[in-house]
């Protein structure tokens, strides 16, 4: 039996206008798990506008996001209006994002840039486990104090022993109940927990030896680290960089490129929007061509790279080559 | 008849303006700090009506003297209410909260405005709710940014003070001319410099170690 892989992120027909400017004119595509997609095109092409759709930085006019079975996004022509934000909050744990500037918090250090929003998150989740608990709680004392009442007016009735055993056993239960408590980590633990995390997050871009520098005292290269593995802290299923090394000198997005490339893994998807074209060829799986708010060629790297077949495409290529030309002749 | 002035009874006098100074310097700042950020909230607000209310306030308190609003707190209980304000400190207070606060609410918002908009991105992608992304990303940039003109606006407080006087508090100042009047002297009013000087010199280092301390990040 052929099992057909579903895909992990299905977007179709994704439009968003800023005014009169069409930004996203139809937009349909899809990642599987484990994917790297890449995707290239000249500057005002929508990719970064792509990106921040799925992201809900852009809320797009029309089309279609789906992550797994869910629908994040799904807008006709005909649908307006807002989502609300606490569902928007949800939908954006399945994306994380790499700024094309790091947007680091610049007055924690790299190690608690990583741990807030694990620690945000631990925090949160602990406390709606112990509102669960406790409206539960609250409903089983109810319960039982009708039981007891029950017990109570038996036993006028009826003045016997085991009628005073049942409701002194009930009221002892109802004693015990009350002293029962939610099963969660104490706020330390789960510092703790963060912060273990965070360092291994932080090796895993090899920046263990800078866990307690900020920003301000990291390179370029450093600093879009930090942000990756800021990215991965929440463990997103897909994972998306926005031009990563645009903002870095050339001698660093050397480091950075790497550590993209170390943390491709089997369950790590990635979609980056990236003008390093060796990079994308290389790293991969999907490629991407963007021109003017459509996908002008998507493929293989080596269908897109090697065979385009849109003129676009090819002249888009042409003119990347040359760059690279120029420079290494003024290297 | 004449009357030896000591320098022991008019040092005193000046002691109890200084004081009401000191009391309208404090209370003014400890009140409209946090009051300053509630109007500021109403002048980022979306919701456009309480956006021109707020804007419409802050301009009228901004554009008017301090020394107007006093007077005017000052006389509206008693001459439109027939309750007269049983204190004159309490209309200072008053006049003096709202008009820093809307200062304040200025001086915060430029703040709030000069945040990156990447900040609130980097947040709202890690799943922060838009309060945590204030309190746990922004509110330490504004005030690393904000701490210069606050300075500046809490030196201005301290001289501020003195308008007290205009409903007949007497404040350093008052004081002092109460002192040269009565005996004709002058120097308590050169005296009243010295307190001013070296109660703003003492802001002045504290703003000043409290920007060493944020030192240790930069934006």
């Amino acid at each position: 039996m052929s099992k057909q892989e579903k895909p992990l992120l299905v977007v179709e027909n994704l439009k968003k206008n800023f005014g009169a400017l069409e930004v996203l004119k139809g937009v349909s595509f899809s990642v599987n798990k484990g994917e790297i997609l890449s995707i290239i095109g000249s500057s005002g092409s929508g990719k970064t506008t792509l990106l921040r759709c799925l992201n809900f930085l852009e809320e797009a006019d029309e089309g279609l996001i789906q992550v797994e079975d869910e629908v994040l996004f799904f807008k006709d022509a005909e649908q307006s209006g807002k989502e609300n934000f606490q569902n928007i909050r949800e939908k954006r744990l399945n994306f994380g994002m790499v700024f094309q500037n790091f947007n680091l918090f610049p007055q924690y250090t790299t190690l608690k840039n990583v741990m807030l929003p694990l620690w945000l998150q631990g925090k949160e989740r602990r406390e709606k486990k112990i509102a669960a608990f406790n409206l539960e709680k609250k409903n089983n004392i109810k319960n039982l104090k009708l039981e007891l009442k029950s017990l109570k007016s038996e036993y006028k009735k009826n003045k016997t022993d085991e009628n005073l055993k049942a409701v002194e056993a009930k009221k002892q239960e109802i004693a015990l109940t009350k002293g029962t408590k939610a099963d969660v980590l104490s706020l330390e633990e789960i510092k703790q927990k963060t912060k273990e995390e965070a360092t291994n997050l932080l090796c895993q871009v090899g920046l263990s030896d800078k866990l307690e520098s900020y920003p301000f005292q990291l390179s370029g290269g450093q600093q879009q680290r930090v942000a990756i593995a800021r990215a991965m802290a929440l463990r997103p299923k897909i994972i998306c960089f926005d031009e990563p090394t645009s903002a870095l000198d050339p001698e660093l997005t050397g480091e950075v490129l790497k550590v993209i490339k170390n943390i491709k893994s089997k369950n790590r998807t990635m979609i980056i929007v990236t003008h390093e074209m060796s990079f994308a060829k290389d790293i991969s799986d999907k490629i991407i061509f963007m021109a003017d708010g459509i996908i002008e060629e998507m493929g293989t790297p080596s269908e897109v790279f090697d065979n385009p077949k849109s003129p676009k495409t090819k002249a888009f290529l042409l003119k990347t080559e040359e760059n690279y030309i120029c420079e290494d002749a003024t290297l | 008849m004449f009357v030896a002035v000591s320098f022991a009874s008019v040092f005193n006098d000046l002691m109890n303006g200084f004081g009401y100074t000191l009391i309208i310097f404090f209370i003014t700042l400890i009140l409209s700090v946090p009051l300053g950020l509630i109007i500021m909230f109403g002048a980022v607000t979306k919701f456009k009506p309480l956006k021109w209310l707020t804007k419409g306030f802050v301009w009228i308190i901004r554009g008017t003297p301090l020394m107007l609003q006093i007077i005017i707190v000052f006389y509206i209980p008693g001459l439109l209410f027939n309750a007269p304000f049983k204190s004159r400190l309490l209309a200072v207070l008053i006049a003096f909260v709202i008009n820093y606060a809307c200062y304040f609410s200025e001086i915060y918002r430029g703040g709030l405005e000069s945040i990156p908009k990447g900040q609130y991105e980097a947040g709202y992608v890690l799943g922060m709710k838009k309060s945590q992304v204030f309190f746990h990303i922004v509110l330490m940039q504004i005030i690393k940014r904000i701490l210069p003109p606050m300075g500046n606006e809490v030196t201005t407080l301290v001289k501020d003070t003195s308008l007290a006087r205009v409903i007949m508090i007497v404040e350093l100042i008052q004081a002092a001319q109460f002192q040269t009047a009565r005996h004709g002297i002058i120097w308590p009013l050169f005296f009243t410099g010295i307190f001013y000087l070296i109660f703003i010199g003492l802001l002045t280092l504290l703003f000043g170690y409290i920007e060493r301390k944020l030192d240790y990040y930069k934006i």
